[in-house]
């Protein structure tokens, strides 16, 4: 439990509730929610995918309509998740199914970042 | 630091799957078994998830990879 | 092992398990195991009734990986979230490793033979009044063991297991029907039938792989149709094609209602029930027993005729349209239906009377005997039916289907014990709500229970108001409660003396599933510390008995009713836990257990038959050719050994002795804690998907802790608006039993109906039954965890 105590631990599983942190308002509006990383889902490690169920992630996801489950199968909505990792650190898969990539740029990257290759948004940024 | 007992898909069309076998054998972090009919074996061993998630995105990506199954994850490395 | 030897290893392990797949897809034989050190072996899941096979792998003494088990029947190489855990359950940190005895409130380290001598002696002051309270996930030579101990050796019947509380009115609904236990299809149904009905059963969440079996053909184009009747959205909602909420518990009207709608518009199968059934209903209502009277057809026509779409519909909230639906699809004889239930029909006050009406129904309109067509109820324990049910440990049971009651089943044990006759008790012990109450009363008041043995389950969490019936026996001197555990739980708080036992794998087992399959596995790593398996500390204390005089520790001829000898026929002392390892003692007890399954034609298979397999049906029945064959269909002649040669169903249990099973009717009655004005809501309780039963095993396994850390409160939107409740919000649940704090989850994962909420039972810091209701069904004594009245306000 590494130091959360339970109460903790509870306020993420209901991190929709309004004990959550306030957030403060973006700077000026961006396309996406602001985090640097975006939350993408494996399917091939995903229980839900896989043919077992589970819908931890999307419980435990504190930003509403971050992840959309559809047929008990999860999904990430780029738009709205924050990267904060809560679905990664809660995924209970044998092998986690949640991994987080980078929003912008970073030194040494080879190749575009993911909103970088979203199909639309032409005045991004 | 993840260990990944996989079963791949080979392609039905031969020459992309015998393509896809050396290919993977090229990889050093990927060892194979050995291949019956259309399903090939593999070990994955990676230095850590960032690794993991670019050889699985990589044998995805082969033309002549259909599907990439994990079968086996060692799991007394906790959050590995 | 250093970190290079084992990354060698774990990938040795992993291409065994690639391959082994590959093989398995190419249609090749299983690949042979790695030899590398590694062994492979095979057990049942540690957790449900499901009973999915998993592989193990194990190097330098350690459970290292887990595969599910390709060549599994049951889940074919698919495992839910916990399956894939499972080996996790053993390495928790706080792993109980030493005897401990309660002194001045402490609990401090003895030795073993301290612990096995203070138990006996514990039982020898009062033998009468000692009990044995065990579990659904005691192994078969476990239940068998402490069932010879307490009824043949002590000639005391208080022995139950916890299922008590989980599937007692499956099997009265089971006995009374067909007059014996166990359901007659198999999952075999969920691949064959058109329409799936589940009473009050949220399938995905508890048996989740046995749903995957189930919806994986309609996700290959198949037309098949789900029927979820509920009592609130669950997970499974989510699949169904018909969700049909009704009111708790209306079931039992709305099964009666496809019985007045079948027989109305004359659409019952008169071939079938003339033929194979008989009418039969409670004589008295206010006295309801196991057998009640015959009806004829005229009497139960009269009595369902009330129970129209119409006034069904008033009853249970379900509308007329979703009611005639049910009708139409039980009338139409080309549709082939399977009924399953599990919790939501057994814990409940007329849960003998919900299980008698469905199998009814199927009966009636002859959706029985064929695949596809099956009243089957799932069990939540990995060995409910194979030990509680099978091994009768229960305190009215004796092996293979047997009754205390009866002189002549007495007599069979007794001769197959070797012991003198009358030794067998003939009144029937305390059931578990009982036995506990007794415990928790004062000796001077009728507390007519002094020491309690408890294995393999945690009734300090799972009993029913708690406070009444476990937390009561703090204070009370001359109650002494021994418990056999793995962790340290809510049962352990109280206990007196503690005894650390091995788990799974740690030891040989026998399980028996929901669908009559039995399924054996080998010990494949050695317990932590000192602790021991329950089959040992069971011999070991009938063996200190033996040696303090008690004279029920001898057979007729004067030897040790734990008798076993090497194959040089020369007596192994087993009860020596350094000679127990001696003998496969597994074995011994299974094959000693076996020849009494015969009786009721539940035919185990020998145990070297059940070594090779991943669990076979019984009854499993000796070929001509010297092999042997499960069964899968029971009571059908085109698969069962036992059907006569033309008569193509019977019921050669029948309990009026002509091959029928009963149509039952039991009427409607209302709950007896109904909401009120003082308390407002419904309150179910329940499992989640990651945890299994009291969370003692799950809860130490990181990813299925952080996955789902505490319980909580389900709670429809208006309700929480009303109550000024917001998401996460501390609330103060209440029943007339007692009051606990939560946090609130606005619809959660299961989304109760306005006026009712839902609390799931793992959390043992948070323990839910302290506030449900002891109020049982008055035939099975199984309690209804599902329904008693509640009232939350924000703390």
């Amino acid at each position: 439990m590494s130091g959360v105590s339970r109460r903790d631990m509870f306020r993420v599983l209901l991190g929709r509730g309004r004990e959550e942190v306030p957030q403060a308002p973006p700077a000026a509006p961006v396309a996406s929610s602001g985090g640097d990383e975006l939350a993408l889902i494996l399917d091939r490690f995903c229980l839900a995918w896989q043919g077992s169920f589970c819908s931890v992630c999307s419980e435990r996801c504190p930003e509403p309509g971050a992840i959309v489950v559809e047929q008990g199968k999860p999904r990430v909505d780029p738009g709205k998740c924050t990267g904060c990792r809560v679905c990664h650190d809660v995924c209970p898969a044998p092998r986690n199914a949640v991994f987080l990539v980078a929003r912008k740029a970073r030194g040494g990257m080879i190749g575009k970042t993911v909103d970088e290759t979203r199909p639309e948004e032409p005045d991004h940024e | 630091m993840p260990i990944n007992g996989l079963m791949v898909t080979l392609s039905s069309d031969s020459a992309l799957a015998s393509d896809a076998c050396e290919r993977i054998a090229r990889r050093p972090e990927l060892e194979r078994g050995e291949r019956q009919d259309r399903w090939l074996p593999v070990v994955a061993d990676t230095a850590g998830d960032g690794h993991a998630r670019e050889v699985h995105g990589w044998l995805e990506s082969l033309h002549g990879v259909d599907q990439v199954d994990v079968i086996l994850v060692g799991f007394d490395e906790p959050n590995s | 092992m250093s970190t290079l030897e084992r990354r060698t290893f774990l990938k040795t392990s992993a291409m065994a398990a690639a391959t082994a797949a590959v093989s398995q897809r190419a249609g090749g034989a299983a690949a042979a195991p790695a030899s590398d050190g590694i062994h492979w072996d095979k057990a049942p899941c540690r957790f449900c009734g499901t009973g999915c096979h998993v592989k193990v792998g194990v190097r330098d003494g350690k459970v290292v990986a887990i595969a599910g088990h390709p060549d599994a029947e049951v889940n074919k190489g698919l495992l839910c979230v916990k399956g894939y855990h499972v080996g996790g359950i053993l390495y928790g940190e706080d792993r109980l490793k030493h005897p401990m005895l309660r002194r001045n409130g402490v609990l401090e380290r003895i030795s073993w033979d301290e612990a096995i001598d203070i138990a006996a002696r514990k039982i020898m002051e009062a033998p009468e009044r000692f009990a044995i309270y065990g579990s659904g996930q005691w192994t078969i030579p476990e239940g068998y063991a402490a069932q010879k101990l307490i009824k043949g050796g002590l000639s005391n019947n208080h022995i139950e297991p916890n299922a008590r509380l989980c599937m007692a009115s499956a099997v009265t609904g089971f006995i009374s029907t067909y007059g014996v236990d166990e359901p007659a299809g198999c999952y075999d149904d969920l691949d064959a039938c058109d329409v799936l009905i589940l009473w009050g059963n949220n399938m995905s969440e508890m048996h989740p792989v046995l749903f995957s079996r189930f919806y994986d053909r309609k996700s290959r184009g198949e037309k098949i149709t789900l029927i979820d009747l509920g009592t609130r959205r669950t997970r499974t909602t989510e699949f169904a094609d018909h969700y049909m909420e009704f009111r708790p518990q209306s079931d039992l009207a709305i099964a009666n209602c496809i019985a007045q709608q079948l027989i109305e518009r004359d659409a019952w199968d008169k071939e079938f029930v003339e033929k194979h059934c008989a009418f039969r209903a409670d004589a008295d209502l206010t006295k309801p027993d196991l057998m009640g009277v015959a009806i004829d057809f005229e009497n139960y026509k009269q009595r369902v005729a009330e129970y129209t779409p119409e006034k069904v519909s008033e009853i249970s909230g379900l509308p007329v349209e979703q009611l005639r639906l049910l009708g139409d699809l039980f009338a139409d004889p080309k549709v082939k239906i399977t009924s399953t239930w599990c919790m939501g029909m057994n814990q409940h006050t007329r849960a003998t009377a919900i299980n008698r009406l469905v199998h009814g129904i199927h009966l009636l309109s002859g959706k029985f005997g064929s695949p596809g067509n099956a009243p089957t109820s799932l069990t939540g324990q990995p060995s409910a039916c194979g030990t509680a049910r099978e091994v009768g440990t229960l305190c009215h049971a004796l092996p293979g289907g047997r009754l205390v009651a009866k002189p002549e089943h007495r007599e069979q044990c007794e001769k197959h014990w070797n012991l003198p006759a009358g030794r067998i008790n003939a009144t029937p012990g305390h059931h578990t709500v009982l036995m506990w109450e007794k415990f928790c009363t004062p000796t001077a008041e009728g507390g007519d229970i002094r020491t309690i043995l408890v294995q393999v389950t945690n009734p300090g969490q799972s009993l029913p108001n708690l406070h009444k019936l476990f937390r009561a026996k703090k204070g009370l001197d001359d109650k002494f409660l021994i418990v056999s555990d793995v962790y340290p739980t809510a049962t352990t708080e109280l206990a007196d003396l503690v005894l650390p036992a091995a788990l799974w794998v740690e030891k040989n087992g026998v399980f028996g599933n929901s669908e009559r399959r039995t399924q054996q596995w080998f010990k494949q790593v050695e317990p932590p510390g000192e602790a021991r398996e329950d089959v040992w500390m069971t011999i070991a204390i009938a063996r200190r008995l033996y040696d303090l005089g008690h004279p029920g520790m001898k057979d007729k001829d004067g030897n040790f009713i734990f008798r076993f000898t090497d194959d040089a026929g020369n007596e192994v002392p087993v009860w020596e836990y350094d000679r127990f390892h001696e003998i496969n003692v597994d074995r011994a007890l299974y094959d000693d257990y076996r020849p009494l399954t015969f009786l009721k034609h539940k035919h185990l298979a020998p145990y070297d038959v059940l070594k090779e397999h991943t669990g076979l049906r019984w009854p499993v029945v000796e070929q001509s050719d010297g092999s042997f064959r499960e069964t899968r269909f029971r009571f059908s002649e085109f698969d069962d050994p036992f059907v006569k040669k033309g008569n193509g169903i019977e019921f050669y249990h029948s309990t009026t002795n002509d091959g029928r099973a009963q149509i039952w009717f039991c009427p409607y009655e209302a709950h007896p804690e109904e909401p009120d004005e003082e308390f407002p809501f419904w309150l179910c309780t329940g499992r989640v998907l990651e945890h299994w039963h009291t969370g003692t095993m799950t809860m130490r396994v990181p990813q299925l802790r952080g996955a789902v850390p505490n319980n909580y409160v389900e709670i429809h939107p208006d309700d929480a608006r009303e109550a000024g409740i917001g998401n996460g919000d501390k609330v103060v649940l209440a029943t007339r039993r007692g009051e606990l704090e939560l946090s609130a989850w606005i619809n959660g994962r299961g989304r109760p109906p306005r006026g009712s909420l839902f609390v799931p039972f793992f959390d043992q810091i948070r323990q839910i039954n302290l506030l449900t209701l002891d109020a049982h069904c008055p035939i099975s004594k199984e309690p209804d965890y599902k329904k008693c009245a509640a009232r939350i306000r924000k703390a």
